[in-house]
């Protein structure tokens, strides 16, 4: 199945909130021997290929994680 | 009790993964638990999957990179995989530190008699500061989230259930969020980190 595509604005606000991070973050993600540094990451983002979109996921998990009750409320 | 960990070191993410499981070898010996350590080099599939068959542990703790069917040791090396070598974890307890081991490699080693899996249905994501390659533990950024898992085998080499063990972990994701929330120190940026890998956390 074709994972769901990512309107211009979620890649848009993903990338605000990775130049938003310290430039000396790296990121490991995935069975991937590489890691990222954020400039790589927000290259990734912006083409969409699976690391882009993985980490759009994990930004977009997060925020939506926002709008749920935390569960001993 | 017994345990097998595995921890190769060959790039960044096992690395950091090396130094941190390193620590549950300090909580084993504490706590005066059998402990068998296959690091770097040693953990090659040969060298797992016939300890393994030989039944000596309870508790199965393994580090790497992975997927969804398999998991690996040194230098990639692909260690245990679905219909290869899964069958081994008959009765013990496997908590597998590897992205989407929960996936469908957990599935079957629940399948095939394991007492309890604990792993993650999606990529474990690991943030790191560039300047602490030398020294993992005293990395900011990777310490909440390093920390959060290493309490499952903590937990497991407490002797607490696979269950508990997830549990314990999951309380420790919630409490390092908070930290962060109310530190003061601006790295709020690292709780998306802590939720993703919190969320995608599961156990069997």
């Amino acid at each position: 199945m074709e994972p769901e595509k990512n309107s211009k604005d979620v890649v848009n606000l993903v990338i605000a909130r990775l130049e938003s991070m310290p430039s000396n973050v790296s990121v490991s993600i995935g069975g991937q021997t590489d890691s990222y540094t954020i400039k790589e990451l927000i290259e990734r983002v912006r083409k969409q290929d699976d690391i882009g979109q993985k980490m759009t996921e994990m930004q977009l998990n997060y925020i939506r994680s926002l709008g749920r009750a935390p569960a001993n409320a | 009790m017994a345990v097998l960990l595995t921890r190769p070191r060959h790039d960044t993410a096992t690395h950091y993964l090396y130094h941190w499981a390193g620590e549950l070898i300090r909580v084993a010996t504490e706590r005066k638990v059998d402990l068998v350590d296959l690091a770097k080099g040693k953990a090659k599939k040969k060298a797992i999957q016939s300890y393994l068959a030989k039944n000596v542990c309870d508790v199965v703790l393994i580090n790497g990179h992975g997927d969804a069917v398999s998991v690996c040791g040194h230098d990639d090396e692909v260690i245990i995989a679905v219909d290869d070598g899964d069958d081994l974890f008959k009765d013990k307890i496997v908590f597998i530190r590897s992205c989407e081991s929960g996936a469908v490699l957990g599935q079957a080693i629940m399948r095939k008699g394991a007492k309890g899996f604990v792993g993650y249905v999606q990529p474990y994501i690991i943030p790191f500061q560039e300047d602490s390659f030398h020294d993992p533990l005293k990395d900011e950024f990777a310490q909440p989230i390093l920390e959060s898992s290493n309490q499952v085998g903590i937990s497991l080499l407490k002797g607490r259930t696979s269950l508990e063990a997830h549990a314990d972990s999951l309380k420790k994701y919630d409490e390092k969020m908070d930290e962060l929330l109310t530190s003061g120190k601006s790295m709020t940026f690292l709780i998306p980190f802590l939720q993703w890998n919190r969320d995608f956390q599961i156990a069997r």
